[in-house]
């Protein structure tokens, strides 16, 4: 893991790592969707709007994992002093978002022809609404400072103060009275969907899972190469500045 | 094929395919950009302070 913290070697790694990974994706995403549509039966009582869980349940577990993700970089922005876990964060961000929208967006499309409306005010929706909430202001703030520094720890104690939201979006279901549904996957008990319906919704959460990977190692490289532009163009600056001509070869 | 419900089920996925496909182009976009401008950087001469001997005078924020 520490080795891992030179930047140079991440990039070596994943560098290596990624192609393999998004070509994963891309077969898991077509066999996940084949067998949502085509190997899955309808639910007795859903019909075929089941079929819109194996897109709403895998955006909503990568919603709330995506911000654990985050949670565990700030601790080490801010007790390790991980250099590559403030990117990690500014890198998850904005793809936690995304699948939190999908997440909001799937369940109202499952919402309204099953429970007859698109949106109620109970624990679970407003929790999952105030995790966007949290998402886009987390990316504010980080693109509110121009010290990037300066941003991560700040960034880093917010993301963990909004992870007691986690809890309470994994609990609500049980805690108050709703229209959404209670847990029937990750339970103490095992889970309550019969293995037909199963094994296609654990299949497009391993499919959506990969891409998530590929997608913050992705965001994270980029994000590297963006800080690297950055202090190159602000050094080469500092040097003309200083009054003497800037010279490339004398940064050799 | 989809019974009467059928359009709230499309509508679900067209909608999580442009919203995550998207984002994929964006996050691809902005790592070829970046790509390109260190590249553009380095052909100017401008190089990394693990590529000179200079002392470190680099921002604590910058983790390249």
């Amino acid at each position: 893991m520490w080795k891992l913290a030179n930047p140079t070697v991440f990039l070596g790694y994943t560098g290596r790592a990624l192609p393999v990974l998004w070509a994963s994706a891309l077969v898991l995403l077509v066999l996940s969707a084949w067998m949502a549509f085509f190997v899955a039966p309808q639910d007795y009582q859903q019909g075929n709007t089941v079929r819109i869980m194996f897109i709403h349940v895998p955006a909503a577990w990568l919603a709330m994992g995506c911000y654990a993700l985050m949670a565990v970089s700030a601790l080490g922005t801010l007790v390790w002093r991980h250099p590559l876990a403030d990117v990690s964060i500014k890198a998850a961000a904005p793809i936690g978002a995304v699948f939190t929208a999908v997440a909001l967006m799937t369940g109202a499309l499952w919402g309204k022809p099953m429970w007859g409306t698109w949106w109620v005010w109970d624990a679970r929706l407003t929790s999952v609404l105030v995790l966007f909430l949290m998402y886009l202001g987390l990316i504010a703030l980080q693109n509110a400072f121009e010290d990037p520094g300066r941003a991560a720890r700040i960034v880093a104690v917010l993301v963990l103060v909004g992870f007691v939201n986690i809890p309470i979006i994994k609990f609500s279901v049980d805690w108050w009275n709703t229209l959404h549904q209670p847990a029937s996957v990750v339970r103490f008990d095992g889970p309550t969907i019969h293995p037909t319906i199963l094994w296609p919704l654990l299949t497009s959460a391993v499919a959506f899972t990969v891409l998530f990977i590929c997608l913050h190692l992705t965001a994270m490289r980029a994000e590297i190469l963006r800080r690297r532009i950055r202090t190159m163009t602000v050094l080469t600056a500092q040097r003309a500045e200083s009054g003497a001509s800037f010279r490339p070869e004398a940064a050799e | 094929m989809l019974g009467e419900h059928g359009g709230f089920i499309l509508f679900a996925y067209l909608a999580t395919l442009i919203a995550v496909g998207g984002m994929t182009f964006i996050v691809i976009a902005d790592y070829r950009g970046q790509v390109r401008k260190l590249k553009a950087l380095e052909e100017t001469g401008v190089t990394r302070r693990s590529q000179r001997s200079a002392p470190d005078d680099r921002p604590e924020w910058d983790t390249g």
